[in-house]
């Protein structure tokens, strides 16, 4: 047997394998691409159907679907005492020698309370204000402040201002791997440049279950659209910000559920898309 | 030189062909995961558990509670809505031609008129005016009266017409009804499925009560209790994105983030809370017929009805509130007071907030006892001797109890509705009953 002449036949043998395999390749590429409809079209398509009830889209409306989870939450897992001391700058043992209720210590320089069980309060006394330098960035001075004293800061990013009749707020969020935790916000009040003090609230993240793809944001917005025509809403409004995230929906008993969604700002209050389901909420109305 | 250059073109041909197969292999790689595949991300449609209930049109509970017939001799008589008698009048009313006559502005003129009458008790499903149209299908109109009390069918002396008559907050409302079959008019002459009721004084107020001690069934059903689970999972979109939180023993709650079903075990069975939070737009507004519409079709594909249900109470307040509806099952057109095969909806922003349901039913009835029940002269003598006050209304139905763990006694018992409670008596015996779930 002539093993030369067998390869030659195994060659040409895998050559017409491998073209065959790569026409089926070629035509996968090709016909999943059919089914596409661009982004921009989507868009386009979506902005009309808002247009029809009299909104505009004044968003960037971002072209991601990350793969989420749903997320079980918890208060703060360390005791009252530990997370007193740390914003109050004094140890344990004179926090828990001055809370009486045991949710609230009043120090001469400062109180600090648990208003609920996730949301923290700190309130410093007008001597004990730091004064903000005009010269240095001012987030930079207040993360720095901030970050002594906040519950697990690290897990919050600076997003933006609030303004206050009397004063600002920095709005600092939570976030879980790189998503904001929409509603655990950390707010600095800020006063004539004085830190006057922050509300915290601090979600622990417990569990993480069943992570999946989330509908597009341009999905989202057609949900909110047909919303609106369910609900029969065709005020004159404005989309300003299309943000994904988790949101607390449900509390059962000491466990919370965040769910991703699509958090939509209007001028007249805010849509929550589920980014799973494409259920509609309202929030803020 | 030859053998040289045959080595060199057989080495070549080896590592063209090692070449091949490995590009095959990789090319076949790509083509087994690059193969798309279904990725379903949330279903469009909620899943229904079909062999749980059965599901019923928005129409089926637009009727009346109860028709109460005044006839030329000055004899009321109540008849059910299921009574062959109560679909006559249905029918006639559905091929009469309903016209317009005008507002009675007179203030002498009062409801109901003298004379012979068959008036409509449609509770409070008129209240609002958006469900005219399913009530009276002929007349059309863009007017929508908010009736408050009874719709009263007239006979007119002079013809074959009638008039109708309601209450509203302008006044009293006249139409005339023209083209009506004979069976109305024969409804005024009382048969065997009329129950005969007499107008009754008690502390200052009169109330309808059974003339006569009435002759009625007390029976035994199996209460059937389904598997919780098909009609649980028929309120999520997505149950696989369900939790699971067992909060105790008896109780268990299921969430996906943004709906929550809460089911407890008690005594009669599972009862399933349904919660979807939502907060109320400013500017809507929700009548009557977008609550039933929208609940109907709700409970159809979660669900489904179980019994013989009616729609006992539709509810709104301010206008942020929710509008609350409660379905109630009839026994042979007597009202059921239990939570058995009792469902109770809440609605925002148009959509089913809240629902609270019992899922154990009762099913079907294996044995019955005639019972003789007292008349309402007997049983306002019994009040008397319990010095009851404040009485809003009584009404006679039937009650439940349980009696082994899948029986269920259904007992005829008196409704005595008072302004801070309301209480039962056995219309038997006339003792106060306690019965299971009521």
């Amino acid at each position: 047997m002539d093993f030369g002449k067998v390869k030659t036949l195994l060659i040409v043998v895998f050559l017409i394998l491998n073209m065959f395999l790569f026409g089926q390749w070629w035509t996968l590429q090709t016909s999943v691409g059919m089914y596409q409809e661009p982004y921009a079209d989507e868009l386009a398509n979506v902005t009309r159907s808002l247009a029809e009830h009299h909104v505009r889209l004044q968003a960037i409306v971002p072209n991601i679907q990350p793969t989420l989870s749903i997320l079980s939450v918890t208060p703060p897992r360390d005791p009252f005492a530990i997370i007193a001391a740390k914003a109050l700058q004094v140890s344990v043992n004179q926090v828990r020698a001055r809370g009486k209720s045991g949710q609230r210590v009043h120090l001469p320089q400062a109180t600090f309370m648990q208003t609920s069980p996730t949301t923290m309060q700190l309130y410093l006394s007008p001597y004990a204000q730091p004064v903000l330098q005009s010269r240095l960035p001012i987030v930079d001075q207040i993360k720095r402040w901030v970050s002594l004293r906040a519950y697990h800061f690290n897990e919050y990013k600076f997003i933006g201002w609030h303004s206050l009749n009397q004063g600002t707020q920095a709005v600092f969020q939570e976030q879980f791997q790189g998503n904001p935790l929409i509603l655990a916000q950390l707010l600095v009040d800020i006063k004539y440049g004085h830190i006057i003090g922050y509300t915290q609230t601090y979600l622990n993240i417990k569990g993480v279950i069943d992570p999946r793809p989330v509908i597009s944001a341009a999905n989202a917005l057609l949900s909110v659209s047909l919303f609106m025509d369910k609900a029969h809403i065709n005020e004159d409004n404005t989309i300003r910000d299309v943000l994904l995230g988790y949101s607390t929906q449900v509390q059962v008993h000491d466990i919370g559920y965040l769910t991703p969604v699509w958090w939509i700002e209007t001028d007249l209050g805010d849509f929550v898309v589920n980014a799973f389901t494409g259920e509609v909420g309202v929030e803020n109305d | 030189m030859r053998i040289l250059a045959k080595n060199v073109l057989e080495s070549a041909k080896t590592i063209l062909l090692i070449l091949l197969v490995l590009c095959s292999i990789v090319l076949s790689g790509i083509v087994w995961t690059g193969t798309p595949t279904e990725m379903t991300v949330g279903r469009s449609h909620f899943f229904s558990s079909p062999l749980y209930g059965r599901e019923r049109l928005v129409s089926d509970f637009v009727k009346p509670q109860a028709i109460w017939v005044w006839t030329k001799d000055n004899e009321l008589f109540r008849l059910s809505g299921e009574s062959a008698t109560a679909q006559g009048i249905f029918q006639s009313l559905q091929g009469a031609h309903m016209r317009y006559a005008h507002l009675i502005t007179n203030k002498r003129f009062t409801v109901p008129p003298m004379g012979p009458y068959i008036a409509l008790d449609f509770g409070h499903l008129l209240a609002d005016g958006s469900l005219w149209s399913y009530a009276f299908p002929t007349l059309h109109t863009n007017e929508n009266w908010s009736v408050q009390g009874w719709v009263y069918l007239v006979p007119e002396v002079s013809s074959e017409d009638w008039s109708v008559y309601f209450q509203t907050s302008q006044g009293i409302d006249h139409l005339l009804l023209s083209g009506v079959a004979n069976t109305l008019r024969s409804a005024l002459i009382p048969n065997d499925q009329y129950v005969p009721y007499a107008q009754l004084a008690y502390d200052h107020k009169l109330f309808n009560l059974p003339y006569d001690a009435l002759s009625m069934r007390s029976q035994t059903w199996i209460l059937e209790d389904p598997s919780p689970m098909p009609i649980v999972n028929s309120f999520f979109r997505d149950p696989s994105l369900i939790q699971t939180v067992q909060v105790n023993r008896g109780m268990t709650v299921y969430t996906d983030g943004m709906h929550v079903v809460q089911l407890s075990r008690e005594l009669l069975g599972f009862k399933l809370n349904y919660c979807a939070p939502q907060v109320p737009l400013a500017h809507y507004g929700e009548t009557m017929e977008n609550a039933l519409t929208t609940a109907v079709p709700f409970l159809d594909s979660h669900g489904g009805f179980v019994g013989n249900e009616v729609l006992e109470r539709v509810s709104s307040g301010k206008k942020l509130d929710p509008v609350a509806l409660s379905f109630r099952d009839e026994v042979e057109g007597w009202p059921l007071y239990s939570q058995l095969n009792q469902i109770q909806v809440q609605l925002i922003n148009g959509s089913v907030s809240h629902v609270t349901r019992l899922l154990s039913y009762l099913q079907s009835e294996v044995a019955q006892q005639r019972v003789t029940i007292l008349s309402g002269s007997q049983l306002l003598q019994i009040l008397q001797t319990m010095h009851l006050h404040q009485i809003h209304s009584i009404t006679l139905g039937y009650g439940t109890e349980l009696q082994t763990l899948n029986e269920v006694q259904v007992v005829p018992v008196y409704q005595i509705k008072m302004s801070r409670h309301t209480l039962y008596l056995n219309a038997q015996t006339g003792q106060p009953f306690q019965g299971m779930g009521m």
